[in-house]
């Protein structure tokens, strides 16, 4: 087998075709990046796509209508130890208690403002 | 910082060395595409995989084989629909869960990942196991009452015991209802049984006497109904409704100042009654005439 030839500052112009293709180590991509908004309040913007947002107690955060070319593009939240609640300009259908210290919730974008929620505690 | 080099229409010979990489602009690494489909029916493909599949109306959603493609390990499929309700059946596949399993609603969503083997397991929480529901006419109660023993669901469907509704049928909890009282009975969130008195409304304004013991000649006691109810007469009192007071026009299920609420009483049609054959009366509805 050839040696791994390393290929720095790659940019992709098209899809790269993953078909069927797995990832060869433990440490593998990072699905989410974790962010702490380090805030009672978040307004939910494109920068938290793709990411795990902790908040340190009770809050409350808005989906807001700006990040509506990322269709299909999810976060997790999670708060401890307090409960969470959510608001905001854009449509999130279904609303779930999170009255569970670090009860987890994530957020898929389906577009036109419009969100839906995937996994809840 | 060096430039971008760019790289077109890369295939990959061997897997992707991904070692502590990951995506850094706002889009991230999109785990889903959206299929909107925004129809009542789906059977589902591989276009499908890793997909938010999206529908409208009480929606029928097969799980089969693919025609032959085996999904990875780890396929995600998620599915809601805008304005109803999604059950998911299986053909040539399997889902590990109870029977008849469906979204709890509008936009609640589904979701399932693929072992091996066309075997699918749950993901997610917005599930309802098999249950039947009813449209409440009064937005009270669903706890009804009834003496008649026709089939109002499927035989089978009898033997649930994981159900919304529970009937106190002659004192055992039975699991169906009667449409004469609640119309539209879901099942599973689907439409299975209506009935043309739709939420209608009736004058018990009827004062009808009854007896309470141990002396029942001294312990009259007047119960309000519709008209044309015969007390004399024990089986046809099945299932009537009886109110402590002239409550006027009201649907079947409002329960103000009915009769014996919360738990049974016994009363009797005529005077001189046996004492162990009464009438058993609970939340308005007569319950049991033996």
């Amino acid at each position: 087998m050839p040696a791994i030839v390393p290929l720095s500052n790659i940019k992709l112009q098209s899809p790269l075709d993953l078909s069927n293709k797995g990832v060869s180590s433990a440490n593998l991509a990072k699905r989410f990046i974790f962010k702490d908004p380090g805030a009672t309040s978040k307004v939910i913007d494109a920068s938290d796509v793709g990411k795990l947002l902790k908040f340190p107690g009770a809050c409350t955060i808005s989906l807001s209508n700006n990040i509506s070319d990322i269709v299909a593009g999810d976060t997790f939240r999670v708060t401890a130890p307090a409960s969470m609640g959510d608001t905001g300009p854009a449509t999130r259908h279904v609303t779930f208690s999170d009255a569970t210290a670090n009860s987890v919730k994530q957020y898929v974008y389906i577009g036109a403002n419009n969100w839906i929620v995937i996994n809840s505690n | 910082m060096p430039s971008l080099v760019p790289l077109h229409n890369a295939l990959s010979q061997n897997s992707v060395d991904f070692n502590s990489q990951t995506p850094i602009n706002d889009r991230g690494l999109l785990r889903y595409s959206v299929q909107d489909y925004n129809t009542n029916s789906h059977t589902l493909t591989p276009a499908d995989f890793n997909s938010v599949c999206i529908f409208a109306g009480d929606t029928q959603l097969v799980l089969s084989n693919f025609g032959g493609v085996t999904p990875p390990t780890g396929t995600e499929i998620i599915f809601l629909s805008r304005t109803g309700y999604v059950r998911v059946s299986t053909l040539n596949a399997s889902l590990y869960t109870s029977n008849g399993p469906f979204t709890q609603g509008p936009y609640f969503a589904g979701k399932i990942i693929h072992l091996n083997n066309n075997v699918w397991v749950f993901a997610g929480t917005n599930w309802n196991p098999n249950a039947f529901t009813v449209n409440n006419c009064c937005a009270d109660t669903t706890t009804i009452y009834q003496l008649n023993t026709s089939a109002v669901f499927e035989g089978a469907m009898r033997a649930y015991t994981t159900v919304d509704l529970t009937v106190p049928f002659n004192g055992t909890i039975e699991s169906y209802s009667d449409p004469v009282y609640y119309w539209n009975i879901f099942k599973n969130g689907y439409l299975t049984s209506t009935t043309a008195d739709d939420c209608a409304t009736y004058d018990y304004s009827v004062p009808y006497t009854f007896y309470a013991g141990p002396d029942p000649i001294y312990d009259a006691i007047s119960f309000y109904s519709v008209t044309g109810q015969t007390p004399t007469v024990r089986a046809s009192l099945n299932g009537n409704k009886f109110f402590l007071s002239d409550v006027g026009t009201q649907h079947d299920c409002y329960s103000t100042d009915a009769v014996s609420p919360g738990a049974p009483l016994n009363y009797h049609a005529n005077p001189g009654d046996f004492p162990n054959s009464p009438l058993i009366f609970m939340d308005g509805y007569v319950i049991n005439i033996t």
